[in-house]
């Protein structure tokens, strides 16, 4: 079922795309870098270049303190949900115990942001689960940096984790592959040991945040070499990038053969970013994208960092034309945040002359590092089979079946007729009506004899 | 239920550090066994350190301020680099006072059961899917195979451009009219939607906030009460590609919400002075992380770390006015100027006074008589005149001195002052003979400088003047110097004056110069018959052929 390489569509794709206007609505606070905003302005864009033909757009439901206490503790949450700047100072212990209050500040309306942020991407696992989709875009998604009880580099609830246990009701094996400048460690720590999901990143390394991802992190108990980690250095290049994401995730797709992937889009590895320091363009990244859309696998796209705001809403707008397989124009269309893209207002970005300290010889190391962990794994790994019920009425499905038990000095019924096709190469007198050997009147019959007469005729001689 | 026996926990042990400060304060006179003080101190300190702290951020709001700034950018810098370990290290100290669990602060992925996921049983049923759980989304716009993109687009152009109703909800309601482009239009037109418009007002008071509270919007929002935090912040992203909002900024105004944060000093005090020293409990600007002790020191501490090896003692702290003191020192440029200060400072012994240069004529008592004399004395010796003598004036002297007044006491004189009043001894001494020698005036002397002067002008005078243009004649009345030999020379001149000037004697005297007409005139009678041959031998040579040819050669070359 699944293609390892790039093939013409038998169908149309069909795309879910998850927004909620309230989003972009929230303000972490004075100075801080994340801006719910960017969102907004990728709606915007996105609408107006047309793409909402090609597109099932949605409106996701909050998710629920149950919901969200699938993954988080209770006690987490329940903070989450009762602190608010107003009451700030009764909850100076919980804030410090959950990590809240530097890089993750309590901003009014935090807890309606984790419940959008996670409903999206719940939403978008149960629309795969019941494969009315073939891709869910959630932008609004993408926190991966939050843990089980704390929160973390700007995320408060994992929705990422929340979607993948969402789709693991359903699918046996679930891959995750973080392209985020910074390490996927909340989603990494979350499955780290299982081997239902294998994580994958490709990350900065070496003094920067979080400081985990090491390649020598590969998982533990059950989930040993199901947690792969590919730590980069500054300025790599569009071409560097895929040289090194292209053969591993050809190999973890031929190793680990997912159900279902998940994509973290985020969008601080481009070039210009606030914080990140590589030196990818929109083509860079969105090749990920493409790459993912070529396998024929339910496949869930999330948001995640991305804080120069205007590069995140032309890298996610990119992002969401190649789900939907359509050209857009690099002139960018009017929209209500058109003055934001200046001074240029083009759609796609330059890469700048920055050293690309990612050698070719480092990255060849990488690659044949992390394969080498890959060929151990165990070959597709599944669950421990169970009895499956007998289905009601199964007998009326088959029609095999009908065929077999039918009586054969009666017509057949006109549901199993239907559906024959007569074999050339058949002699017989069949059920067909109008089958009169001796009249001759169907051209094909006549032709076939010729054929015959011919054979027979060579045979003799 | 855990935490609330912490915060009890804490409020005692407030309640108990209090008298122990005040019993501290009131000093000596109070009885406190030696164990209680020892085990007091470090508490004590702590206490003070905090006091302090709160002190100095309630008497000013500017170190408020200053100390936000840091932590603003230290929040990006944290992001961008690994600050995760920075922030977790006081955590740590934090808990461990408040004896809760903490969150670990390894840069490891965390194992069990508190970190993993719980993953629910596959289920393989398909059929159970679609009865687990409902979509938990509601559709805004699906398009069908069926639908005319041109009047699609149509459509949506029209309603947002002239009904200005978003695209998707536009779409929405062309969902829900079973995409009738009719209907939905009509419904569109009808609508009558509630849209968030801002008055003038409201925009002037959001702008007006905006120059004092920034982009806290929490604050604004307490000035615009009847607008949700929401529509503020939706206000300020659409109004920002119209407004420059950084002309704005005032970074001088107090944010109150650190303000608050200050009033109420908070027992954890690391989670909030980020910029303290974890080691010495100072705060200091340069933090930078020690990565054997995995916590962030000042550069003072970390230089003494990274030599000895062992944490700096926190008895080698230096007070601020402590370090100023001791390394203040004298600037270059004025080292010069201080040389001889320990020398001026010395008391006067009175030295400076013997060792002073004596005039030849004068001795020690008379200098000292002479420093006693005011100045309006030396007119009057100045008027005296030629005849007075010294005899004379030093017994006036003497006795005006009677008349002074006893001394002033004064304080102990120094060197400095000693030599200062050497000066103007020596300087009033001067001007005296000044005075002194500018009556005495020889007249015969004058007259000749004066003669001797008016010579030098006449001679300057006499520079300029013509020999040639002016007869000797007319200056008659000069005294020449005349002889009544005939030198050799004089002989040869004269013949030649005859030669070029005939019988003219004036001139011929003038030429000479030292005869005057009428001896040139006995000269000519004596030896007329000379000076007529040397006449015609002049004559005949002008009348020579060669020497017309020469005189044209030269001519020529001229």
């Amino acid at each position: 079922m699944n293609s390892n390489g790039p093939l013409m569509e038998h169908g149309k794709r069909r795309v879910a795309y998850y927004y909620d206007s309230n989003i972009g609505n929230y303000y972490y606070g004075q100075g801080h870098v994340m801006k719910p905003h960017r969102i907004r302005m990728t709606h915007h864009l996105v609408l107006n270049y047309g793409l909402y033909r090609n597109l099932e757009i949605f409106r996701p439901f909050p998710a629920s303190f149950e919901d969200m206490t699938r993954f988080h503790s209770d006690e987490y949450m329940t903070f989450l949900k009762s602190a608010n700047p107003d009451n700030l100072k009764s909850f100076n212990k919980q804030m410090l115990k959950f990590n809240v209050g530097e890089d993750c500040p309590l901003f009014d309306g935090l807890y309606e942001f984790c419940q959008l942020s996670s409903g999206g991407s719940l939403a978008a696992a149960t629309k795969l689960n019941k494969q009315k989709v073939d891709i869910a875009i959630n932008w609004m998604g993408g926190l991966h940096h939050a843990k089980k009880s704390e929160a973390s580099g700007f995320c408060y609830t994992n929705d990422i984790v929340l979607g993948i246990l969402e789709l693991l009701k359903y699918h046996k094996r679930v891959l995750y592959v973080d392209i985020d400048v910074h390490h996927g460690d909340g989603v990494e720590e979350a499955f780290y040991t299982t081997d239902r999901v294998m994580t994958v990143s490709f990350h900065k390394y070496g003094d920067f945040f979080p400081g985990t991802g090491d390649l020598k992190d590969i998982g533990a108990g059950k989930g040993k070499l199901y947690s792969v980690n590919v730590p980069l250095r500054d300025g790599i290049t569009d071409v560097s990038y895929q040289s090194i994401f292209k053969p591993i995730m050809t190999k973890v797709m031929e190793r680990f053969d997912p159900c279902a992937v998940v994509l973290q889009c985020g969008a601080d590895s481009l070039n210009g970013d606030r914080l990140g320091p590589f030196n990818l363009t929109l083509k860079g990244h969105g090749e990920c994208a493409r790459f993912f859309r070529s396998y024929n696998v339910p496949l869930m796209m999330v948001g995640g960092g991305g804080y120069t705001p205007r590069n995140v809403a032309r890298c996610w707008t990119y992002e969401t034309s190649i789900a939907v397989d359509k050209e857009v124009p690099n002139e960018l269309p009017y929209n209500d945040y058109f003055e934001y893209f200046g001074p240029n207002y083009r759609l796609h970005i330059e890469s700048s002359n920055a050293a690309n300290e990612n050698s070719s010889d480092m990255l060849a190391k990488l690659q044949t590092d992390v394969i080498a962990n890959l060929e151990q794994l165990t070959f597709v790994p599944s669950v421990q089979m169970r009895p499956i019920p007998e289905d009601a009425l199964s007998a009326l499905n088959d029609d095999s079946l009908i065929a077999d038990q039918a009586n054969p000095d009666k017509r057949l019924p006109p549901q199993i007729t239907d559906g024959m096709i007569q074999d050339d190469g058949d002699f017989y007198d069949g059920e067909r009506e109008g089958d009169d050997r001796r009249n001759e009147s169907d051209a094909k019959r006549a032709a076939q004899f010729e054929s015959e007469g011919g054979e027979k005729r060579q045979k003799t001689e | 239920m855990d935490l609330y026996d912490d915060d009890g926990e804490s409020a005692q042990s407030e309640k108990v550090d209090v008298p122990s400060e005040e019993s501290t304060i009131a000093g000596p006179e109070t009885d406190i066994p030696a164990e209680t003080i020892e085990e007091n101190v470090p508490e004590v300190e702590e206490n003070t350190l905090l006091e302090e702290d709160s002190l100095v951020d309630v008497d000013s709001p500017r170190p408020s301020q200053q100390r936000s700034k840091p932590s603003k950018s230290k929040r990006k810098r944290k992001r961008s680099s690994s600050g995760e370990s920075s922030a977790a290290e006081p955590e740590i100290d934090a808990g461990a006072k408040v004896k809760g669990p903490l969150s670990n602060t390894n840069k490891e992925i965390n194992v069990g059961t508190e970190f993993q996921a719980k993953i629910a049983d596959l289920n393989l049923n398909d059929k159970a899917c679609n009865e687990d759980r409902d979509d938990q989304d509601e559709l805004i716009w699906n398009t069908p195979e069926t639908i005319d993109d041109e009047k699609l687009e149509a459509f949506i152009r029209e309603s947002s451009d002239r009904y200005l109703i978003p695209i998707d909800r536009a779409l929405y309601i062309l969902t829900i009219n079973n995409f009738n482009f009719d209907s939905a239009i009509a419904e569109v037109a009808r609508r009558n939607e509630l849209k968030d418009v801002w008055t003038d007002q409201e925009i002037t008071l959001f702008e007006n906030c905006y120059q004092i509270f920034g982009k806290n919007f929490s604050q604004i929002r307490s000035a615009l009460c009847h607008r949700s935090l929401q529509s503020i912040v939706q206000f300020y992203y659409e109004s920002k590609k119209r407004v420059k909002y950084l002309n704005f900024v005032n970074s001088k105004c107090d944010d109150s919400s650190s303000s608050e944060e200050t009033e109420t000093p908070s027992p954890y005090p690391e989670a909030i002075f980020e910029s303290m020293c974890d080691n010495c409990g100072e705060k200091a600007e340069n933090m930078q992380i020690n990565n054997a002790m995995n916590r962030p020191e000042c550069r003072a501490c970390l230089i003494y770390f990274n030599q000895t090896g062992v944490p700096r003692p926190t008895s080698l702290r230096l007070v601020l006015a402590e370090r100023i003191r001791n390394q203040v020192s004298c600037p270059d440029n004025m080292k010069e100027y201080m040389k001889d200060f320990d020398k001026l400072s010395a008391q006067a012994t009175g030295s400076t006074f013997q060792k002073r240069i004596i005039v030849k004529d004068q001795c020690v008592e008379y200098i000292i008589d002479v420093d006693k004399i005011p100045s309006s004395s030396c007119t009057e010796n100045g008027n005296v005149g030629e005849t007075s003598s010294p005899s004379a004036q030093k017994t006036e002297i003497q006795s005006e001195s009677d008349g002074s007044g006893p001394l002033i006491w004064r304080h102990k004189k120094t060197v400095c002052m000693e030599e200062i009043e050497v000066l103007a001894d020596d300087s009033r001494r001067k001007m005296f003979e000044a005075c002194q020698h500018g009556s005495k005036v020889d007249i015969k002397l004058v007259a000749s400088w004066k003669n001797d002067m008016t010579n030098l002008r006449k001679r300057v005078e006499q520079t300029y003047y013509d020999p040639d243009l002016n007869p000797t004649y007319l200056f008659s009345h000069d005294r020449v110097h005349y002889s009544q030999d005939w030198t050799q020379l004089e002989r040869s001149q004269v013949i030649r004056c005859f030669n070029m000037y005939g019988a003219h004697f004036e001139h011929i005297a003038d030429v000479i110069g030292t005869k005057t007409p009428d001896q040139v005139y006995q000269f000519y009678l004596e030896n007329q018959k000379a000076i007529d041959a040397a006449d015609e031998e002049f004559l005949a040579d002008m009348k020579n052929p060669e020497r017309l040819a020469d005189m044209e050669e030269e001519e020529d070359s001229i």
